[in-house]
């Protein structure tokens, strides 16, 4: 189509967009990747050049690991629930023996993820107590269970109990953004399907999964992207603890920047953590070949 | 023809946008100044700031001089307090305005640090004291009060001494002491006075204390400790015990802290032995601060250590508390008549145009009725003598004012104390210690390590 | 084929049960804090699990006093401009991006993604600095824009996968009818796409609801801030009351989720008006 070319339109239509990025998110971006060699603070306007040092500091720190691995778990579990689970949950809801709960399951499901952090934190820092927890009064008193776990007081536990919240908060909302993916699948393909004798089984791998692989991708991206910047859940929950157990890349970066006045680090943190995910986003839409040849 | 269709859209949307923007600001110049916002006026005591806003009106033709001042004391009764201290201070200085804006705790120290590397810093801020100040005071970023302290030699004399070393660095005073927070041991008087227990006076007893409340089925100690500054404040009071106070000044100092000596190890032990023998909340470390701190007010719990100016939560939730200083351990080589805690205070930017005014204002919060006021209305301890009364405080605080009157010093929180970069292996260490997963020896031999960096660093 | 009715419903009863225990974790929690909303403090300390035994509905009027009102219309002023701009901008720039051709489209593309890869945490200090230099510290204003910025990003990229899958040819016989691009976005597009606007302003809502770093750190003044900011405040200040501060929690909470139940309706009729469908 010639109109598609125009580009006063084509200009006229991004620049809202790509001017507000540009100017409020890539240009505090490139200060902050500039800052990253250097040492300062953030109330002085000196600051030292010490090239790749932060980075060097942060590598070599012995926590670095850790750090990692929780970044790393969180990413891989909230893949599986909220991309994964999600998927199947919504083709579920689908089939039609479910659509009559369908309204009431999915806004159920969909909840969590509506209520501010500050809630959620309060609320399952409840649940969690070992004393007198939910969690842990049910475990003793019905299912007898003499020494329950201290959850969010355990070193190995703790960055497990803030990815399931995470999850309890989100598998609801990745799966309202697959509901809405798999009703735009054209009725015509389920129905001959069936005709073909297809099971729901079949119908899931051979007709919603295809078609669903865009909104998948799009949900898989997200959630990526936000497991390498999850800050606030860890914060308010378990503050990186107990020791440093449950430390997060964003955390780290926080510490840096505002309890330990090194901004220099904390850039680098920040840098570390653009260029994982802008990696990770870049090898998963070369992966599933989209963006490019579908719109042609 | 469609394209200008668009375009003038965009234009209209965008220029909307901006107007709306443009208008947000102006208005806000207008309603900044202080309390006389409507909002504030219609909500809160209405007839105090009516007739600030008179008085402002009146006046704003002049060249008005704008105070800002930032502070984190959020709570209900804490806010008017401040509001009601500008309106007086406005009342007497017609030309000034004090704009007061302010942010709760955990966000507090971060703003502070942004907002003073901008040329809008404000020009009076809350601050602790020790390295947390410090560190302000070596980037040039507060002024030298000395000369101040120097020409009103009886204002000086009426502090509470001990109250004035936390602000001195090397040869200045960076700030103003306006309240005492320091750690005491608070006890519920009902499970004292059911199990018969007297108030100990040696470790030994206190331990004892502790022993027959557990076997009693009562949690001796009340300590969540979810985040780590709860068990920091015990760790402070050890390590007074247990370090000579020399030692401990020289470690404290990043340039000289080598924390090599055998107290903090011993100090390090006896928090561990107090959650090995059962003492604290079970499972503090997966224990919110606040809940695990409830079961004294409801009798589970027997003790708790807690800060004075949060005392008057014992009187909030109707527990009649009771209070002692934790006993000094036989043979400790610290100094046994320091008390736990710090004065806190405020600073003023070296970017303030009229530090002077700025000065008057906090004479004007440590005079006489305004550091009563804050007694009554925030129970916040003095930081100037001879104000606190029978009348205007309660028995725990009383205790505690004539425990650090009669101290040597303060031993400040440890996290403000030292460097921060010592801090975060130090204080979330203390976790791992409770729990038994790092010995006391590990985490110090890491502090020395850590220690040994930042002084080679700077 | 019997057999495989038998089996087939023994997995439908699986999966309903799955659904109810699903909800039944989401559920009891919420329940919880409704229930806690009215409790007296004691009663909450001593047992916080128990059923009220006296329903104290004050604590609501009581967290409402302590000003929850006012930052409640603050935030309903910067959330309903964010959305609305949120939704209009990234929906002209998805249009852009899916269907236009021109040189460099993937390096805008990634660029406008890019940015959902940057923790607004990260750019803290140079944001307020730009802000302050702006003269949009203090401001609903700006506020509104950070809030946009950060979610053009994930906005756009929902909104280009939605129209990617959209069929072209309705456009394109409206555009060989003489209609204008512009006319072509706003009467042909817009409507097939109301649910996925409904999702993005939804997504949106709860975002901007919500969010408190910036909202700590952009505004000053106590009459300008949101609802999570006045929340710690409020939290702050009843330290030892449970209930009440519980209870500021649920009304702050109730009204995304109103919006929530508002929206969807309308997007349930975007759903089944199937203009999407063929």
């Amino acid at each position: 189509m010639k109109a598609y070319k125009n580009k006063k339109i084509i200009i006229l239509f991004l620049a809202p967009v790509v001017i507000g990025l540009a100017v409020f998110v890539y240009y505090p971006l490139i200060q902050t990747i500039i800052g990253s060699l250097f040492e300062w603070v953030s109330y002085s306007p000196d600051r030292k050049w010490v090239g790749l040092e932060n980075y060097i500091t942060i590598f070599t720190d012995k926590d670095f690991g850790r750090i990692l691995f929780n970044n790393i778990a969180y990413a891989v579990i909230s893949v599986i629930c909220q991309v994964c689970l999600a998927m199947v949950l919504a083709a579920c809801l689908e089939e039609i023996f479910m659509r009559r709960f369908q309204n009431f399951f999915r806004t159920v499901l969909f909840l969590p993820s509506l209520i501010s952090m500050s809630v959620i934190a309060l609320l399952w820092k409840c649940i969690f107590n070992p004393n007198t927890g939910l969690l842990n009064t049910f475990l003793v008193n019905a299912l007898g269970i003499e020494n329950p776990p201290i959850w969010m007081g355990d070193a190995t536990l703790a960055i497990f109990c803030c990815i399931f919240i995470s999850q309890w908060q989100y598998v609801g909302y990745c799966m309202l953004l697959d509901l809405i993916g798999i009703q735009k699948i054209p009725q015509e393909l389920y129905e001959a399907a069936i005709i073909d004798g297809a099971g729901s089984v079949k119908k899931f791998f051979y007709i919603t999964l295809p078609m669903g692989k865009e909104s998948m991708l799009v949900t898989a991206i997200i959630t990526v992207i936000g497991s390498f910047k999850i800050f606030t859940e860890i914060q308010v929950l378990t503050g990186g603890g107990p020791g440093k157990a449950s430390e997060v890349l964003a955390t780290a970066m926080y510490k840096s920047a505002f309890e330990m006045d090194k901004m220099g680090e904390a850039s680098a943190y920040a840098f570390i953590i653009f260029a994982i995910t802008m990696v990770l986003s870049l090898v998963q839409m070369k992966l599933s070949k989209t963006g490019e040849e579908s719109d042609v | 023809m469609k394209a200008k269709l668009v375009s003038l859209m965009m234009v209209v949307c965008m220029t909307a946008a901006l107007l709306a923007g443009c208008g947000d600001g102006g208005s806000k110049d207008n309603a900044n100044t202080p309390s006389t916002d409507e909002n504030n006026g219609e909500q809160q005591n209405s007839g105090d700031n009516g007739s600030t806003n008179n008085k402002a009106s009146g006046s704003s033709d002049g060249e008005k001089i704008t105070l800002k001042l930032f502070h984190n004391w959020i709570n209900v009764e804490e806010a008017p307090y401040f509001e009601d201290i500008a309106a007086e201070f406005e009342s007497t200085h017609e030309n000034v305005d004090i704009v007061i804006e302010n942010v709760g705790d955990p966000d507090y120290r971060s703003k502070l640090s942004v907002m003073l590397g901008t040329d809008d810093a404000p020009d009076i801020f809350f601050s602790w004291s020790g390295e947390s100040a410090y560190k302000f005071v070596r980037a040039g970023l507060v002024q030298d009060l000395t000369q101040y302290y120097e020409e009103d030699i009886a204002w000086k004399d009426n502090f509470v001494q001990a109250a004035l070393p936390p602000f001195e660095y090397e040869d200045g005073i960076y700030g103003v002491p306006v309240r005492i927070d320091c750690k005491m041991m608070i006890y519920n008087k009902a499970l004292f006075e059911e199990y018969n227990i007297e108030i100990p006076t040696t470790y030994e007893e206190f331990l004892q204390v502790c022993e027959t409340f557990k076997k009693a089925g009562i949690i001796p100690l009340a300590l969540g400790n979810l985040e780590p500054w709860a068990s920091c404040h015990y760790i402070s009071t050890f390590n007074g015990m247990c370090v000579p106070e020399d030692v401990r000044r020289m470690d404290n100092d990043y340039k000289t802290g080598t924390f090599t000596d055998p107290g903090y190890v011993q100090a390090l032990q006896m928090l561990q032995d107090l959650n090995s023998k059962g003492y604290f909340t079970p499972n503090t470390n997966a224990m919110d601060f606040d809940m695990a701190r409830n079961d004294v007010f409801i009798g589970k719990a027997a003790m708790t250590y807690m800060q004075s100016i949060e005392f008057k939560r014992c009187q909030e939730n109707n527990m009649e508390a009771g209070v002692f200083k934790i006993p000094f351990p036989e043979g400790a080589a610290g100094n046994e008549n320091l008390v736990t805690g710090s004065p806190d205070g405020f600073m003023i930017s070296s970017k303030c145009e009229h530090p002077e005014l700025a000065m008057e204002f906090l004479k004007l919060m440590t005079s006489k009725p305004w550091q009563e006021r804050m007694i009554t209305q925030l129970s916040s301890p003095a930081s100037v003598q001879d104000v606190h009364n029978a009348e205007n405080s309660n028995d725990v605080t009383l205790q505690a004012v004539e425990v650090y009157k009669q101290a040597d010093g303060f031993v400040n929180w440890l996290d403000s104390d030292i460097h921060s970069e010592i801090a975060d292996v130090y204080v979330p260490g203390l976790q791992e210690v409770i729990d038994g997963s790092k010995t006391p020896e590990d985490l110090m031999g890491e502090v020395q390590g850590i220690a040994a960096r930042v002084q080679s660093e700077e | 084929m019997r057999y495989k009715k038998w089996y087939g419903s023994i997995g439908k009863i699986l999966i309903f049960l799955l659904f109810v225990f699903l909800s039944v974790i989401v559920i009891l929690p919420l329940l919880w804090m409704l229930l806690s909303s009215v409790k007296e403090n004691t009663a909450f300390l001593t047992d916080p699990w128990g059923i009220p035994i006296t329903f104290r509905i004050e604590n609501y009027a009581y967290a409402l006093k302590y000003g929850v009102g006012r930052y409640f219309l603050n935030s309903l002023i910067v959330t309903v401009v964010s959305v609305a701009l949120i939704v209009f901008f990234s929906a002209l720039a998805a249009y852009a991006a899916s269907r236009f051709q021109f040189k460099g489209r993937n390096v805008v593309f990634l660029f406008i993604i890019g940015g959902m890869m940057i923790s607004p945490e990260v750019s803290l200090v140079s944001l307020f600095k730009l802000l302050h230099s702006l003269k949009l510290y203090n401001t609903h204003m700006g506020l509104i824009i950070t809030y946009c910025v950060f979610q053009f990003s994930f906005t756009v990229l929902l909104f280009r996968s939605y129209m990617l899958s959209l069929p072209r040819s309705v456009e394109e016989s409206a555009m060989l009818d003489g209609c204008s691009v512009w006319k072509t976005f706003w009467y042909i597009v817009v409507p097939m796409c109301k649910p996925i606007l409904a999702s993005g302003a939804l997504f949106a809502t709860m975002h901007v609801w919500n969010e408190y770093m910036f909202a700590t750190v952009f505004i000053e003044s106590d009459s300008l801030k949101t609802i999570p900011v006045g929340l710690v405040t409020l939290q702050a200040a009843l330290k030892t009351n449970y209930p009440v501060l519980i209870s500021g929690l649920v009304i702050s909470a109730a009204v995304v989720i109103i919006a929530f139940l508002v929206f969807q309706k309308q997007f349930i009729r975007g759903l089944s008006q199937g203009s999407i469908k063929g």
